[in-house]
């Protein structure tokens, strides 16, 4: 490899620094790839792990009227923990959360399903058609379930209109199942583009051989495909549940009273409630109640996956 | 270079950069990276005005247009709490709209500086009664001038509520089960709930705040939706989605005008009172415009606006004549501000305003 | 290699579900454009008949004017700080091997996988922590943060296909790193770059939540369409807006991924 920037190399003590790292440069390929990868790092590093340890240490803090106290304290843990009724919302929003990615995950897998193996030409086409509705606004689209759902809503005044029914259906809006159904529209597509990829990257040659070793569709699809395909369920059902958990607008817009979850009283008590370092803890436990069921469920199905790879 | 053509060489990857920059530029896409103008240039000079829903309307700082050419920029909040977390997070209003019972927090907060009176022409007009609620002075300064004032109560439909006597208890009565709507904001609902379970919802001992939450727990299936705005309880009503919700006079005067056959309830344990009013930020850009804003609000023009059309009061004594008693009784005011307000529950602070929110707060989230 | 599939699966009853679930994507998300035309306040059925005064008045409106001017500058820093940063990082990933490559992909995944109102919390705590005021800048901060692992995952799988030969033959040819950079790599990586570019924008233009919590007094275009959702006289306005939100966002999007896949495609077929 010459190039003329070699053939001459520069004197003196900068020259021979400048030398070195160029050597250092070269030899070591990888150093070149954290140099590259060094400011992005810096970003993520600064945007977000230092707010999350600032969100950390504020967890450990009190807070009245307008004064935070800086004493390290478990106060706020303690009482999380300790209030029974804390430790349900957590666990309720953990519920219709993983609700909706099943919900969402086995609506999916059909149609994942479909594009891997029932369609030949216009794969980039169907691809297009399910990533676009999860790139518009998310806002919009919780906004047209709420007057999808709603009392004067779509679903109400059309069967009023065709004379189905008398008077709205008042279970449609204002509970758990608005949430459940609207996060399952919301979050179908980021569902798909997983389990599409386990399912198009699987052998061909393993589904034939099964086929020749005598195994009927069904059986085959049973046997090979599925457990095959299960890392990419297990990303497809991280990728729905764990947004969810936190999210608050579909709470807000759809849930009422009982649709309630976490992420709505952690905007209360920054909001509102003015308590920010009682909204911090808040957030730190459900991060981490988030972060062990997708641990429980890695765990789980780590046998499986390991005998898909 | 034609665009299919570049588009196909865009995908081949054998598009070269000297050709791509000359179709772009063609298409015009160089005007697109000229630096972002700062959009109208008269925007800055504008007040900015943090306030309820509603409350934006041009009629209501008539004289501020005339003065300005154009309305203030507007900004609109839902909840006191959260007005205040968004100034402490930096957000600088010129002018905001909190009530009379959040001005001491605000100013210890440190989002609202003492006015200078002298610089409001109206100000000699405003009813003297207003002019020292507590709370709303400081070391002599005034810091709050009050602008609105009215009622909280339960606005319900006469052709779908049957009730013998009117009582805040419509608002835990079973037969209404998943029809009953109530503001979302702590200062809106607890007050009424402590009213109704006998308690002084200003100074609630330990003992009073578990009364009065048991009551709100009791009141929760009941309730369709706690609301964030007066819309979606004006909206409920007139749908008949919810029989009775907890709302303002302004809704009363609403829904009547669209023919929804309502009442704005007088409970027998005392209606709500509140007076509202406008605050300076300390850090206001606009400190002239802000004068000229709060001084358009308190002119008679805007108190005639509020009280016929809106049904709320006014703050300018001037302002009842120009409404006319007609008005004034339709909207179930008085002429003596005083007495109007110490009829019913006026809005204070609470003793201890953080228990009260938080303990509001678990009981919506169901805790 | 078309295999028989299981006898439920076949034929015409996947079809049928693919269809099926299309329609579940798509339809409640087209009611808005179909109500913004039609001449009543409520959103209900049946429709009164077609009017275009929505659109009209949407677009006299100077607040949401000044959103829209918001968003795009917002949108438009963010598309390209990300997107510069997804470079760097898509090349560090699929050009080097380096200890702690997994880790640091694993780092780059997080902010996409991180509930977006903890991101908010700790980013709103953090810049008061440091004194930073709300602004537009904050905004655009938070959205880097979650557009760059975007941008770089678009970008490696760009260049994953890349042929690395092609750059050492440059350089052989006597081009020097910086040449060799602007004449053989970039140009083979620009579709990449512009699907990220397009991708990255539209991210930051309909993001909300992040917005919400970092706003000042300068509010992007979601958080307007938030402040008239409760307003029943101002909804046909906002669904007006929303149809043009959507129709921008597809057309965008559609054309990205397009451009992306398409300069993929070429080197997939060779592989068969």
């Amino acid at each position: 490899m010459t190039s003329e920037a070699y053939t001459t190399p520069p004197a003196g003590p900068a020259g021979r620094l400048r030398t070195a790292i160029r050597g250092a440069l070269f030899r070591y390929a990888g150093l070149r790839g954290y140099i590259l990868l060094s400011p992005t790092l810096l970003v993520l590093v600064g945007a977000m792990c230092l707010p999350v340890g600032i969100l950390l240490v504020y967890s450990f803090w009190t807070q009245s009227y307008i004064e935070i106290d800086h004493t390290l304290t478990l106060a706020n843990y303690i009482k999380i923990f300790t209030r029974q009724s804390y430790m349900l919302l957590i666990g309720k929003s953990v519920l219709i959360s993983f609700t909706v990615t099943v919900a969402t995950v086995l609506l999916a897998y059909p149609i994942a399903y479909f594009i891997a193996f029932k369609v030949s030409r216009y794969k980039i086409v169907w691809l297009i058609l399910i990533t676009v509705p999860f790139l518009t606004s998310y806002l919009l689209r919780v906004f047209a379930w709420k007057i999808i759902l709603g009392y004067n809503g779509i679903i109400n005044s059309g069967l009023k209109w065709l004379g189905i029914i008398d008077q709205p259906l008042t279970f449609l809006l204002h509970n758990p199942t608005a949430v459940v159904i609207t996060l399952a529209h919301a979050w179908a597509p980021i569902a798909i583009l997983p389990i599409f990829v386990s399912l198009e990257k699987m052998d061909r040659s393993l589904l034939e051989a099964a086929t020749d070793l005598g195994d009927s569709p069904t059986q085959r699809f049973l046997r090979v495909t599925l457990p095959l395909s299960i890392p990419g369920v297990v990303a497809s059902s991280m990728l729905v549940f764990i947004p969810t958990v936190g999210d608050y607008i579909t709470p807000q817009l759809v849930g009422g009273p009982d649709g309630m979850m976490v992420g709505s009283l952690m905007h209360a008590m920054f909001f509102r409630a003015n308590d920010w370092p009682l909204g911090s803890a808040l957030a730190i436990i459900s991060a981490m109640a988030i972060t062990l069921t997708s641990l429980g469920i890695w765990l789980l199905t780590k046998q499986a996956r390991a005998r898909a790879i | 270079m034609k665009k299919n053509e570049m588009l196909d060489r865009l995908a081949d990857g054998t598009l070269n950069r000297r050709s791509l920059l000359k179709g772009l530029s063609a298409m015009g896409i160089g005007v697109a990276m000229t630096p972002y103008f700062h959009g109208r240039a008269n925007a800055a000079d504008q007040a900015t005005y943090f306030t309820w829903e509603g409350y934006e309307v041009p009629e209501l700082h008539g004289d501020y247009i005339k003065k300005h050419g154009a309305s203030p920029e507007v900004s609109i909040f839902a909840d006191e709490g959260e007005a205040l977390q968004k100034m402490n997070a930096g957000f600088t209003p010129d002018v905001a709209h909190p009530c009379s019972y959040n001005v001491n927090l605000w100013r210890e907060s440190g989002v609202a500086q003492a006015i200078d009176t002298s610089r409001l022409s109206n100000w000699p007009d405003v009813v003297s009664s207003l002019k020292t609620i507590p709370g709303t002075q400081h070391e002599g300064k005034q810091y709050f001038v009050p602008f609105d004032w009215g009622n909280t109560s339960i606005l319900y439909r006469t052709d779908l509520v049957d009730i013998k006597e009117e009582s805040w208890g419509l608002m835990w009565d079973e037969r209404y089960k998943g029809r009953l709507a109530t503001f979302s904001g702590a200062n809106e609902t607890v007050p009424y709930a402590s009213v109704y379970a006998g308690v002084d919802p200003w100074n609630m001992s330990d003992a009073d705040l578990a009364k009065v939450r048991a009551l709100l727990e009791k009141q929760r299936p009941l309730i369709r939706f706690y609301a964030d705005d007066v819309s979606s309880i004006e909206q409920g009503l007139a749908s008949g989605e919810i029989v009775a919700g907890s709302t303002w006079n302004s809704s009363n005067v609403l829904l009547k005008g669209e023919g929804v056959p309502v009442k704005f309830m007088n409970p027998k344990e005392g209606i709500m009172t509140w007076v509202c009013g406008l605050t300076i930020h300390p850090k206001a850009p606009n400190l002239d415009a802000a004068y000229d804003l709060i001084d358009a609000m308190l002119s008679v023009e805007a108190g005639k606006f509020m009280i016929v059309d809106y049904g709320y009061g006014h703050s300018n004594s001037k302002s009842f004549d120009a409404a006319g008693d007609e008005a004034i009784e339709n909207a179930g005011l008085s002429r003596d501000v005083e007495a109007f307000l110490k009829a019913g529950v006026f809005s204070n602070e609470f003793k201890d305003r953080d228990a009260v929110l938080k303990m509001f707060e678990e009981v919506k989230a169901g805790l | 290699m078309k295999l028989s599939a299981p006898k439920w699966m076949r034929g015409g009853g996947l079809t049928g579900y693919a269809i099926l679930y299309l329609a579940f994507l798509y339809i409640p998300v087209l009611f808005l454009p179909l109500f913004s035309f039609n001449d009543g306040i409520y959103i209900s059925f049946p429709l009164k008949g077609f009017t275009t005064k929505w659109y009209v008045e949407m677009m006299a409106t100077e607040s949401l004017q000044h959103a829209l001017l918001n968003s795009i500058k917002v949108a438009t820093t963010v598309s390209i700080i990300s997107t510069v940063l997804g470079l760097l990082a898509a090349r560090a990933f699929t050009r080097y091997r380096f200890v702690g490559q997994r880790p640091a992909l694993g780092l780059l995944v997080l902010p996409l996988v991180v509930p977006g109102i903890i991101l908010g919390i700790a980013l709103l705590i953090m810049a008061n922590s440091v004194g930073i005021e709300l602004s537009l800048f904050t905004i655009g901060a938070a959205h880097v943060l979650i557009a760059t692992p975007f941008a770089t995952f678009v970008m490696i799988s760009r260049l994953e296909g890349f042929d690395a030969n092609l750059e050492e033959a440059s350089r052989d040819l006597g081009e020097s790193g910086w040449t060799t950079f602007w004449r053989v790599t970039f140009p083979l990586a620009l579709p990449g770059i512009v699907a990220s570019l397009l991708l990255t924008f539209i991210e930051s233009f309909d993001e909300f939540i992040l917005a919400f919590f970092l706003s000042g007094n300068e509010a992007t275009l979601p958080i307007y369409i938030w402040s008239q959702l409760r307003f029943p006289k101002k909804l046909p306005t906002v669904l007006a807006l929303g149809a043009c939100i959507l129709t921008f966002t597809v057309v965008v999007v559609v054309f990205a991924e397009w451009v992306r896949r398409r300069g993929v495609g070429p080197s997939r077929k060779s592989e068969n």
